[in-house]
């Protein structure tokens, strides 16, 4: 089983247990970030076990801590572009829970963003570097109306701004 | 089925993080230098295989070599377990979430079993008011009428996207 099936496979279990206890007329949501996005969108292979959440129904939360999901990344929600939630891409509709994949574009920035070790490699490997659309990161990284309006002051701004043209420079042409 | 021990499943972590298809320590502590992700998983490898100066001997001088030694002279490979059993945050966060990913998979593993149980006992319940049998279920689902009775009379086992369809069949057409 690919690493891709088998998380698909969790989202399903997840999705039939939500079925178990709510009715099917209301839709829930789950949105995921960092690497199982990534692994749902087709962009990455590796393994990946934990399930960075976005934003999730309030009813699903009390399952999140069975199913290996955090939200530890709500504490850096500004380091995503303002309008993230209108590019989520569907990834898996179950019966009861639609799943969503936060954008390549949109994790690229919040991971040049928080600039760790970790997240750096994460975004350096070819097969993100081949999947990027180059020209909406820089719509992301420079409009007024996506990372701008959700950074904490222009003095983060320009530290992102300077680690967004060193990775341009540097991995742009790998791309 | 067997609960999946906490060394099986790094076992199979180390593996799946890497890529590699055999468990070559001198390869793994290769790709855990240019690759984060692996590194705390790889130390509690080593830990569990005592293969601890294999790993030291390996990693080249760095932080992470420091952050080996710290582990290896501090914990033995049963006193890191019940570290991590406690929750215990005198260990970082990284290794904890090692743990939440193995104990997600070893509850998941059993509550695809649960999961379908508690279906069968509520379509059954369902079935039982008459109002709709399993041939009319089968015949509109297109599922084999045969393989659904054996699940629902005689515990046989089905797939989890079976038991949800006719699940949520029955639960809308009876309820």
């Amino acid at each position: 089983m690919s690493e891709r099936d088998n998380l698909l496979s969790r989202l399903q279990l997840l999705d039939a247990e939500a079925n178990l206890y709510f009715a099917n007329d209301k839709r829930l949501h789950v949105a995921i970030v960092g690497g199982s996005a990534l692994l749902l969108l087709n962009v990455i292979t590796r393994a990946t076990d934990d399930i960075d959440v976005l934003s999730i129904s309030a009813e699903l939360e009390r399952f999140m801590h069975e199913y290996d999901m955090n939200t530890n990344v709500w504490a850096y929600i500004c380091f995503f572009p303002y309008g993230y939630e209108d590019r989520y891409q569907l990834v898996y509709q179950g019966a009861i829970i639609d799943f969503y994949a936060v954008s390549l574009e949109d994790i690229v920035i919040a991971k040049l963003n928080a600039g760790r070790e970790v997240d750096i490699c994460d975004i350096t490997t070819p097969e993100i570097l081949n999947a990027l659309n180059w020209n909406k990161l820089e719509e992301l990284a420079t409009s007024d109306n996506e990372l701008k309006a959700s950074i904490m002051n222009s003095r983060q701004y320009s530290e992102f701004y300077h680690t967004y043209q060193e990775y341009v420079q540097r991995y742009r042409q790998e791309g | 089925m067997n609960k999946m021990e906490f060394s099986e499943y790094l076992q199979g972590y180390v593996l799946r993080l890497s890529g590699l298809s055999q468990l070559n320590m001198t390869e793994l502590t290769r790709q855990a230098v240019t690759s984060p992700r692996l590194r705390e998983p790889l130390a509690l490898y080593a830990m569990s295989t005592r293969q601890t100066q294999l790993l030291l001997e390996l990693m080249p001088d760095s932080e992470t070599k420091a952050d080996y030694q710290k582990l290896f002279s501090t914990y033995t490979y049963d006193a890191v377990v019940k570290t991590l059993q406690r929750q215990d945050t005198s260990l970082p966060s990284r290794y904890l979430k090692v743990w939440t990913s193995y104990n997600a998979q070893v509850l998941c593993a059993q509550k695809d079993a649960k999961i379908k149980n508690m279906m069968k006992e509520k379509v059954n319940n369902l079935l039982s008011s008459k109002r709709l049998s399993v041939q009319t279920t089968c015949k509109a689902l297109n599922l084999d009428t045969t393989v659904v009775n054996d699940w629902l009379k005689e515990n046989e086992v089905v797939d989890l996207q079976t038991a949800q369809v006719v699940y949520n069949y029955v639960r809308t057409h009876v309820a």
